[in-house]
């Protein structure tokens, strides 16, 4: 997956990143926006503990020059929808927040380093959304839960597709899962039959990627 | 509002990972056991899980850094055995909490419970020994009741992927919480005793021979990827998976709760093997050795060119084994403590040869020896071995066995493969 922060389309969903793929591109992308004093704040939500630390520290070494870069990625450990619904309230209150005081000019006091003062935009990491809705799944109805991740990703969306103005900050989401939940939408490519692989290793009915990927993302990368 | 935690502060608040003491495995772990992080190790009985798992437990507790953090040690169906060992000082330590649980329900609710209280059972290091019996069991209970009363019919495998799933993402919970890390330690299986299972939606290269054994085994024809075997001849090699993969519930979705396994590491019996020109003809000298194959699953299912990954570390093995993407190999030999080691001691035979003396004493006998009820390794008494030993032993011997032949005609071929699972 290449591109700057721009080229993100609003929804993009990534099946089985390598760990060395999802660390070189935060490394290149937060890199490309910090010189561009275009800073980035990256959430990287995750169900599985799966943060490419080591990776991360051999593209980008921990120094007083690159310390920047790591304080504004944030790790959040997130193993139901409930939790993910919390997780994008406060993400969308945050930005909300930035934009009224950005409109009525006041001066950002709060210097957290979570604050969104200077921020250009947000880049939201979703790892492990499967694990999420089958653990949501067990303490809810089939129902309640598809309804759960329906908003939490329609908020997401509508949040991204805000008309662009000098007050927003921008939002680009990355939601990855196994290649094995994606089988169906990665097939659908290769119009080959010859090519395509045996069925007989494919999870068979609908699975939530092929569900998002369809009827949630603008990009599938494979 | 705060919102999660920062890179730079979980790198500053980051526990250093748990050494296992064998040098190559920490390396394929990055330095050690991470902490956060859940991680399965199997293997055939008497193969020395429990002792690496009481290795690692040692470490922790002669690591003074570690002094105020605390060991758990979860029994199933097994006393922990330090008492008949080199680690029966574990038991003196303040550090070491014990705890027997032999159901999941209870597995679930203990780990809910100390996740309640964090500072008084905040535990660094968890190992549960027997985790996949206690699954087992369970699954053997729900096919007994479904037998007896067939109105209820469970989809085994469908029903394995929620219960794991759930205990899982439990521990998960815990370890994020607390920073600690689980071990898992995992008997292996081969098996296709479900009779009913059709094996070909499970897994294309892999059959059950028609001898009564209902072993999996995997063909390694003439279209095998099996690179020592050059003569095209079919030749059936038994697969050992874990024990929580293969079982009466096996299926296709068992990717849906390995996501919550950081690594796998599977124990093996092999074969090492030296040759020796003697009188124009190689001579071939076999003794049994332990290896370890490190998977790293997400790795593994990334199912990526990994060209740019670094690779010095499996280049440093002998070409004998090949490297799979996201898998390591590891040799492992016990010194005279008890420890894995991945430096190979003295052997045997070459102590025959500098002490041989009209007395026959032999003074490395005033070392206490690890006495190990399970172990077979060489020169150790296999008589005390009471499990299913001897079974284990030979699917893995029938595994290698015609890798040594090919490597005793052709020395330059020597070279074996391990599928995922060994």
């Amino acid at each position: 997956m290449e591109g700057t922060f721009d080229d993100f389309p609003l929804l993009t969903v990534w099946g089985s990143p390598s760990s060395l793929e999802i660390a070189k591109l935060i490394s290149t992308t937060l890199n490309a926006q910090i010189e561009n004093n275009t800073p980035l704040q990256l959430y990287y939500i995750d169900a599985t503990n799966s943060f490419p630390l080591t990776q991360f520290q051999k593209l980008v070494p921990v120094n007083e020059d690159n310390k920047r870069i790591y304080d504004y990625i944030r790790i959040m450990t997130c193993l139901d929808l409930y939790e993910l619904n919390r997780i994008t309230n406060k993400m969308l209150q945050l930005i909300s927040i930035d934009k009224i005081q950005k409109k009525q000019n006041i001066k950002h006091r709060n210097k957290e380093p979570d604050s969104l003062h200077n921020t250009y935009g947000i880049l939201v990491f979703i790892n492990g959304l499967e694990v999420m809705f089958r653990n949501t799944q067990m303490k809810e109805s089939q129902e309640r839960t598809h309804l759960f991740l329906r908003d939490i990703l329609l908020r997401i969306r509508a949040i991204a597709n805000q008309p662009k103005d000098d007050n927003s900050i921008e939002l680009r989401s990355i939601v990855t899962f196994p290649s094995n939940e994606l089988n169906k939408s990665l097939n659908k490519s290769s119009d080959n039959p010859a090519k395509r692989p045996k069925s007989i290793n494919l999870i068979k009915g609908n699975t939530i990627a092929e569900y998002v990927t369809k009827f949630y993302s603008d990009r599938l990368v494979s | 509002m705060s919102l999660g935690i920062s890179l730079s502060q979980l790198i500053s608040s980051k526990i250093e990972p748990i050494k296992s003491g064998i040098e190559e495995l920490d390396e394929c772990l990055e330095d050690g056991f991470q902490s956060r992080s859940i991680y399965e190790i199997y293997g055939p009985p008497g193969i020395g899980k429990t002792r690496l798992g009481l290795q690692v437990m040692s470490n922790f507790v002669n690591d003074k850094s570690r002094a105020d953090e605390k060991v758990l040690w979860i029994e199933t169906y097994n006393t922990l055995p330090v008492t008949e060992n080199n680690f029966s000082d574990l038991l003196e330590s303040e550090q070491v909490y014990r705890v027997e649980i032999t159901k999941i329900t209870e597995l679930i609710v203990f780990f809910n419970k100390i996740a309640l209280n964090l500072e008084e059972y905040s535990f660094k290091l968890i190992i549960i020994d027997g985790f996949s019996v206690i699954i087992n069991d369970h699954l053997n209970n729900i096919l007994k009741r479904s037998e007896t009363d067939i109105t209820n019919e469970y989809n085994l495998h469908e029903l394995k992927c929620k219960r794991l799933i759930l205990l899982l993402t439990v521990i998960t919970k815990y370890t994020h919480s607390s920073g600690s890390t689980v071990l898992l330690l995992d008997n292996c299986m081969n098996t296709a005793f479900n009779t009913e299972f059709n094996l070909t939606t499970v897994e294309d290269n892999l059959e059950v021979v028609d001898d009564g054994s209902n072993f999996f085994v995997k063909n390694n024809g003439a279209n095998s990827n099996i690179v020592y075997d050059t003569t095209g001849i079919k030749r059936n090699v038994q697969v050992l998976k874990s024990e929580l993969v293969s079982n009466v519930g096996i299926g296709t979705r068992d990717s849906r709760w390995e996501v919550f396994i950081k690594a796998r590491i599977g124990m093996f019996w092999d074969w090492e093997n030296k040759f020796t020109l003697d009188n124009k003809r190689f001579k071939a000298d076999f003794s049994k050795c332990r290896v370890m194959i490190v998977s790293n699953l997400q790795e593994m299912a990334s199912n990526k060119d990994k060209e740019n990954n670094d690779t010095s570390f499996s280049s440093s093995f002998s070409n004998r084994y090949s490297q799979n993407k996201g898998q390591y190999l590891v040799k492992i030999f016990p010194n005279d403590d008890g420890y894995f080691t991945s430096t190979k001691p003295i052997t045997n035979g070459q102590r025959k040869k500098r002490l041989i003396s009209p007395t026959k004493s032999n003074p490395r006998k005033r070392h206490t020896p690890f006495i190990d009820g399970q172990s077979t390794q060489v020169g150790e008494s296999t008589q005390n071995s009471t499990q299913e030993l001897q079974q284990s032993e030979n699917s893995m011997i029938l595994s290698i066995d015609t890798t040594a032949n090919q490597s005793v005609s052709n020395p330059q071929d020597d070279e074996v493969v391990y599928d995922s699972e060994g």
